[in-house]
């Protein structure tokens, strides 16, 4: 019946070279690509957060770009800055590392909110405004962003708002035993990374992006996505459930995996398979303590229990 | 079952299983209204010691004596008048059991004693309480049982004079009981700690809903039926109405005359065969007391004379000796009578003596034990010419009519209850005429000429409605019993002293001279007392003459215009009513409403098993009767809309078979686990098709294989049930 996007097989395939045993991953990032989303990821150091992004880069011939989030990191590090050029006398822009198609912004827990929020600001609006300039940010733009789990120290928490603004939180994790095993014969003569060969052109990506909103949503899934939002709002221990631009990401990031299903519509699956990474780092715990990922991802589970899939309608069946 | 402890371990299996005996006696309450039965009582105990006995651990070895015990003690209860489990008693039970356990098996069930019944139907009794053991605490469903209740009360009191309203207030009280208790099981099972506090309160609040519920339901205005009665339909699709041959059913000649109305089935069993020259009525007894629904007689035991006489008609009467070979079939209910047309005084036999009793005032005659039905009788009687001109000089509404005291005693009686206007009625029918014969023929003609006769959709009267009263001006129509019962009662109304009598019509001669009578010929009539005459058989059915008993000597028909438009007898007309009419008189023939002997009718108990074993099996079988319905449904799927249909029942019957899909299971989730239980791929592959129609845009058509694997899928699950 249904056969999965060929071009975004080959990506994922292409990725999983690289990246050993974690295609669930790498699909994800694909999904948040092509929904124009950005990821956040969070785990412990080396478990090859940064591979992925750059394979991601390389497979789909993207500029990649990279930013080392420090204590000291200002703004302007980010996002570019202006320059008096003394031979022409004016004001010149050097572009930041954000103006790249895909950024991986590493440790962004590691600066201080302000550097925080100028990234966060670009991830909204696809642009930059730098002493009165707007500038575009490239297409496609997908930012990659990775976090030390909370309980690390000298850390600044993202507020919920920024977090908001992430289509998925995702947990990497550690290798299983084979795959590790698999990992290190893998490097041992080399880093296949630079083995790696485009498989798309980034027109392409830009293209699929466009045609990833066509995806047919049913009235009953959109139905099943409310509600399932709005069950976060009644959930026990929450302060505050997952917004509309919640669910506006749960759809989106549903027609973007139908996208990648070669499917033409979305099925409750998808945004069943999607409702833990879309909406477990959205909801506001009402304890003086953050959350971690798997509680959130426990009471997601809580939610999906509590929901109904619609599987038939009165008016359906004629 | 013997060591087992649960109902122990879990007492509120105590309470479902308390409701499954109520439940059952439900099912023993209406047994009186429709069989002879008056030991409901000892059904009752009978079944509550079962219960008890099933609820207590014990060996088998033990608790088989105590069954047998207990069903020999209350057969000892209703049927034996030997002291209990002494010789006499061992013997009468051993020859019981040898003679019927013969009759049993060679499948004469129509001729089993009502002991013998009784015996089956507690043993039924046993494999009830037994069953509803296993229910209530392996099964754990009750709600089956009730259904069945339900439904049981409900045919009874559609197709049976059983009044069901309380029954069924009971079983609605009962269901919801049963309903808040499992409520409250599942709940304790949800929530461990829940207090005596929190148990109280909710047993309030349930208390009050049913007792609120219970209430509405008993003083609330209630809807008349919103359909017509279903039995005439149900005969007529059944072709029920004629020639029906089962034996032994609830009609013909029966001995309960309490409660008449309903309409009634025929039945065509040969019940005796008569030689006689000149065909009349087979009288077997008068009834005198009208209670306002039926006839009862008095018992008078001081009346009964041995080898006695009737005495019908006075001396003044002129009559003709004349004699009847009659013999019953084994089919007669109540071959322990004797019928004879007109006046009885003798009855011999050549293959052996005949020892009876006469009720000088009923006219029963009752043979005494001993006496072997398929024997041949010689009975003698007289039979009377009545004499017109004698009976109108019996004056009417002036001048003392002469009637002996002891007639007007008793033949007078109407319940105090009678509505005014029956009473008035006889007065207006009955205002011009000044002898007492003009008067009775009045009433007997307007009967005759302004009723219809029917019998189907018979109306009961209600609680508190008068029979007659109801039949005179509501229904307007009906047959034997209900004109008969009329006349006796208008009559009596205007101080003519009248009896119900019931018996036969003369029947079809088969032969030459021989008559074949079948319960169908059973039927009613009046007879009205006439001073220097005696008791005239009067016939107020439409229909029928009992020109036998009318024998005109006197009479001048033109000196009696009142006569003109009643039939008059004559040969021709006896024909036609035994070809041409014979549908009509025997569709008139149910006198009484039941079965003559006690016990329990077999009929009951084989439809009451039949129903049980049906429900039984239907509950069994349900998947497969499903499955199989389906298959036959959807045998051909080839428009979308048919798949979805297809498909949407597939779900039903999944989650009816227990493969229930949790809510927050998608389609795939769902059919991928049913198929790694079936092993196989097909409800994936239906469920993708079905996902493509239902969440998708385009409405593509169904592909090729969707009938294989639907119908695979289809037999997989039928056999994972068979498994």
């Amino acid at each position: 019946m249904t056969q999965p996007n060929l071009q975004i097989q080959q990506v994922i395939e292409a990725v999983e070279q690289v990246v050993i045993g974690k295609r669930e991953t790498i699909k994800l990032a694909v999904i948040a690509l092509l929904a124009k989303g950005h990821v956040l990821i969070e785990d412990v150091p080396g478990v090859g957060k940064t591979m992925l992004v750059r394979a991601i880069s390389k497979v789909t011939n993207a500029e990649f770009r990279r930013i080392q989030f420090t204590p000291d990191l200002l703004p302007s590090d980010v996002t570019g800055v202006s320059i008096y050029n003394q031979d022409q006398q004016t004001f010149e822009f050097r572009a930041g590392p954000i103006m790249g198609n895909i950024v991986l912004a590493d440790e962004i827990n590691r600066s201080s909110p302000k550097t925080q929020s100028a990234l966060l600001e670009a991830l909204e609006e696809g642009k930059v405004t730098i002493d009165g300039e707007t500038h575009q940010l490239q297409d496609p733009f997908f930012v990659m962003a990775t976090q030390n789990p909370i309980e690390h120290g000298g850390t600044y928490p993202l507020p919920e708002a920024q977090l908001d603004r992430f289509l998925f939180r995702i947990k990497m994790g550690y290798p299983t035993e084979a795959d590790e095993l698999e990992l290190l014969s893998m490097i041992e003569h080399g880093h296949p990374i630079d083995q790696v060969q485009p498989v798309i052109h980034v027109d392409d990506l830009v293209l699929m992006q466009k045609e990833v909103p066509a995806v047919y949503v049913d009235g009953a899934v959109k139905q099943y996505i409310v509600s399932l939002v709005r069950e976060t709002r009644q959930l026990e221990g929450v302060e505050l459930g997952v917004s509309p631009r919640g669910a506006i990401a749960l759809m989106r990031a549903s027609q973007a995996l139908a996208y990648v299903e070669g499917r033409s519509y979305v099925l409750p699956d998808d945004v069943k398979y999607l409702a833990p990474h879309v909406l477990g780092h959205r909801l506001v715990i009402d304890t003086d303590l953050l959350s971690t990922q798997s509680e959130d991802a426990e009471k997601i589970d809580r939610v999906l229990r509590k929901v109904s899939v619609p599987t038939a309608s009165k008016d359906f069946v004629r | 079952m013997s060591r087992d402890t649960s109902l122990f371990r879990h007492p509120h299996l105590a309470v479902l299983y308390v409701l499954g005996f109520l439940l059952l006696a439900e099912w023993l309450f209406p047994l009186p209204q429709f069989t002879d039965t008056g030991y409901v009582l000892v059904f009752l105990m009978l079944a509550g010691f079962f219960f008890i006995l099933s609820a207590i651990p014990m060996s088998t070895w033990l608790r088989l004596p105590l069954v047998v015990l207990a069903i020999l003690v209350s057969l000892d209860v209703i049927f034996f008048t030997e002291t209990f489990m002494s010789v006499a008693w061992w013997q009468t039970f051993m020859s019981e059991a040898v003679s019927q356990g013969n009759l049993l098996l060679t499948g004469e069930w129509q001729t089993l004693s009502p002991m013998f019944r009784t015996l089956l139907f507690m043993i039924m009794l046993m494999l009830m309480s037994f069953l509803i053991y296993y229910w209530v605490i392996y099964v754990k469903r009750i709600l089956f049982f009730f259904a069945c209740s339900v439904i049981y009360v409900a045919i009874l009191d559609t197709f049976t004079m059983y009044e069901g309203s309380w029954a069924m207030i009971r079983l609605v009280v009962i269901g919801f009981v049963l309903l808040a208790y499992l409520k409250l099981s599942r709940l304790s099972t949800v929530y461990a700690n829940i207090s005596w506090r929190d148990w109280t309160r909710w047993s309030i609040g349930t208390t009050l809903v049913i007792f609120v519920a219970g209430s509405v339901a008993f003083f609330g205005p209630k809807f008349s039926p919103q359909w017509p009665n279903p039995v005439p339909y149900i005969q007529a699709a059944g072709g029920f109405g004629e020639g029906y041959s089962t034996e032994n059913r609830r009609i013909g000649y029966g001995e309960h005359d309490d409660r008449l109305g309903g309409g009634f089935e025929l039945d065509e069993s040969p019940v005796m065969y008569a030689e006689v020259e000149d065909p009349g009525y087979w009288r077997g007894e008068a009834k005198h007391i009208y209670t306002g629904h039926g006839w009862e007689s008095e018992q008078h035991g001081e009346a009964v004379e041995e080898q006695g006489e009737l005495n019908l008609y006075e001396e003044q009467t002129d009559v003709e000796e004349n004699e009847a070979t009659l013999r019953y079939t084994p089919y007669f209910q109540t071959r322990e009578l004797i019928f004879a047309q007109g006046e009885f005084f003798e009855a011999t036999s050549a293959e052996q003596p005949l020892n009876y009793y006469v009720d000088a005032i009923s006219g029963r005659i009752e043979m005494g034990s001993g006496y072997d039905e398929e024997v041949g009788m010689n009975l003698s009687y007289r039979e009377a010419e009545f004499s017109i001109e004698r009976m109108q000089e019996v004056p009417f509404q002036e001048g003392d009519a002469g009637d002996p005291e002891g007639i007007e005693l008793r033949y007078l009686q109407t319940p105090e209850e009678l509505p005014e206007r029956v009473t008035e009625l006889a007065a207006e029918i009955t205002s011009e005429e000044t002898d007492r014969y003009r008067a009775v023929r009045a009433v007997e003609d307007h009967l005759r000429n302004e009723y219809e006769y029917e019998t189907e959709d018979v109306p009961i009267p209600e609680e508190g409605q008068d029979y007659v009263d109801q039949f005179l001006f509501e229904s307007q129509y009906g047959y034997c019993d209900n004109f008969s019962t009329a006349m006796v009662v208008m009559l009596r109304s205007q101080d003519i002293p009248a009896r119900w009598v019931k018996g036969f019509t003369p029947g079809e001669e088969v032969e030459d001279g021989t008559y074949q009578i079948t319960n169908a010929n059973a039927h009613s009539w009046v007879e009205v007392y006439f001073p220097e005459v005696g008791w005239v058989p009067f016939e107020p059915t439409p229909g029928f003459n009992n020109e036998a008993n009318h024998a005109y000597t006197d009479l001048d028909l033109s000196d009696s215009p009142d006569l003109d438009d009643r039939d008059v007898p004559d040969p021709l007309e006896d024909e036609q009513l035994d070809e041409g009419d014979t549908n009509e008189e025997e569709e008139s023939a149910a006198v009484g409403s039941s079965n003559a002997d006690g016990g329990l009718s077999p009929v009951l108990i084989g439809l009451i098993s039949v129903m049980l074993l049906g429900g039984i099996i239907v509950f069994f079988l349900r998947e497969r009767i499903i499955i199989n319905w389906m298959k036959r449904k959807h045998q051909d799927i080839q428009s979308t809309e048919q798949f979805q249909r297809a498909y949407l029942s597939l779900l039903w019957l999944l989650r009816f078979t227990g493969f229930k899909r949790n809510k927050y299971e998608t389609l795939s989730e769902y059919a991928n686990r049913i198929d790694q239980r079936l092993d196989n791929e097909n409800f994936t592959r239906l469920t993708r098709q079905y996902e493509d129609l239902y969440y998708g845009k385009e409405r593509s058509s169904i592909t090729d294989g969707t009938n294989e694997q639907y119908h695979q899928l289809l037999r997989d699950v039928h056999s994972r049930i068979a498994r």
